[in-house]
């Protein structure tokens, strides 16, 4: 072989070695999930819907069907310019995700009865579950709300049966909406509150003086405490926290640790 | 001939070379976050994930017993780092490294486009993000927890955050939109200092 064709058939390999390289780099960037499952008709009637009750005249833009690995389940996902729509495989509503959020001419002066009487006007038009009552209603920044509507089990709420929403009073506009809806465990508590911090402190091997909160809810089992616990379903619990900001879920019915947390502080 | 070829050849070498540059010269990030925490594997890999989506290239990532000199080496890096993850312990106006030793808004310089302290407090007050000059541009914003945020409830929004809507809108939007994925009343009380149009994208 010449020196001349030596060099050409260099520079022909180089250049196909750099564009494969760049090519693999731009592509090994997202995975893209193989999925038989799509987006029905129904599912996008459904998604029209609530957008018009949004107040938007969006068209859809795309749909895909992405596995959600924290809810263990596929959601069905309509895009358009301004929303993200998700919907369950039967196609109940999932979840709604502003993509902009329109500007705030003025700074947010809604108080809470405005944005009581806004949020609860726009909860009855999504239909979302009416068992479930307004919880939670607390500004979250200076334009944003965050309002939860939960389910109430004999005075004690279910996060995991519920609606979180964030919005904008001034604009009537909803910024982001889930909707939760985990089983819930319906054993009656009888387990008293220091019962329940005598469990925690030996099971973080401390005094119990140095508990110093304890307080029922809901909470999922988890394997915190116990690498072994497979448990992931909803409990009435006592969730006891300790002055270094350990967390310690106790069954309020069985005085068992099913779980904790920690503060990141 | 010869002089023609040699010429073509000598084209194309430069060629390879301004391509090459160009590839590297997209700003860089980095995360790092603590094993102290029990979610620091998931929350660094996530971060990952979404700063590579954002464009940060390369996006290099230190998980373990992190500690204040190699933040403080990021942090004051001269070369194209423009953000930053820190997943950690600390409160208002600091964060930790493993060992505990905090880095506060009197030791931190540069001009960052993006940066996100993931521990609690870390927003309560503007030092950070004043301290980080991601306050008062366009384009450069700063995310943090404005009040304590758990281990679980962290992790569950950076899954989300990262995951699934970061690239799609603004920062203030897919944090906002993961925010909602965590349940429970005021359980996700991230705050975001800067540009709320801001998309996070590499420049």
């Amino acid at each position: 072989m010449k020196l001349n064709q030596k060099i050409i058939l260099i520079s022909f390999v180089l250049i196909i070695l750099l564009t494969s390289v760049i090519v693999y780099a731009k592509t090994s960037e997202t995975t893209p999930v193989k999925e038989t499952k799509v987006v029905t008709n129904e599912m996008k009637n459904v998604s029209l819907d609530v957008l018009q009750k949004l107040n938007s005249s969006d068209s859809i833009l795309s749909t895909d069907v992405v596995y959600d690995k924290l809810r263990e389940k596929d959601l069905y996902r309509i895009n358009t310019e301004n929303y993200m729509i998700d919907l369950d495989s039967s196609n109940n509503l999932v979840g709604i995700y502003s993509m902009s959020t329109n500007p705030v001419s003025t700074t947010s002066v809604a108080n809470k009865d405005d944005a009581r009487k806004i949020i609860e006007n726009k909860y009855k038009e999504l239909n979302l579950p009416a068992d479930y009552e307004l919880s939670y209603l607390e500004k979250f920044d200076e334009e944003i709300w965050e309002a939860d509507f939960e389910k109430n089990y004999n005075g004690v709420y279910n996060k995991y049966e519920s609606v979180k929403v964030f919005f904008i009073p001034a604009n009537n506009e909803i910024v982001a909406l889930t909707i939760f809806n985990d089983g819930h465990d319906d054993s009656a508590v009888t387990v008293s509150k220091d019962d329940a911090i005598l469990s925690a402190a030996k099971e973080l091997g401390i005094d119990s003086s140095e508990i110093v909160s304890a307080s029922l809810s809901m909470e999922k089992a988890n394997n915190y405490y116990d690498e072994s616990n497979t448990d992931k379903s909803v409990h009435t619990s006592w969730v006891i926290q300790s002055a270094d900001n350990s967390i310690v879920f106790v069954d309020a019915s069985d005085n068992t640790v099913i779980g904790g947390d920690c503060i990141n502080e | 001939m010869n002089r023609k070829i040699i010429s073509i050849f000598c084209l194309i070498v430069i060629l390879l070379a301004v391509l090459s540059s160009t590839v590297n010269a997209s700003a860089s990030a980095k995360v790092f976050s603590s094993s102290k925490s029990s979610s620091y594997n998931n929350c660094g890999t996530y971060a990952v994930a979404g700063l590579s989506t954002l464009g940060y290239s390369p996006c290099t990532s230190s998980m373990g017993a992190i500690t204040r000199d190699s933040m403080l080496e990021w942090i004051r890096n001269t070369g194209n780092g423009y953000a930053m993850y820190v997943h950690t312990f600390g409160g208002t106006g600091y964060f930790n490294d493993y060992y505990g030793y905090s880095i506060d808004n009197t030791m931190i310089s540069g001009n960052w486009d993006f940066v996100y302290i993931d521990s609690s407090n870390s927003a309560s007050s503007t030092e950070l993000a004043n301290a980080f000059h991601t306050t008062g541009y366009s384009n450069r914003c700063f995310l943090g927890w404005n009040g304590s945020i758990t281990t679980a409830n962290s992790e569950r929004f950076n899954y989300y955050f990262w995951l699934t809507y970061v690239g799609k809108s603004s920062i203030r939007n897919a944090a906002v939109s993961a925010a909602t994925c965590v349940p429970g009343s005021g359980t996700s009380p991230i705050k975001l200092y800067g540009s709320t149009t801001y998309y996070g994208t590499a420049r």
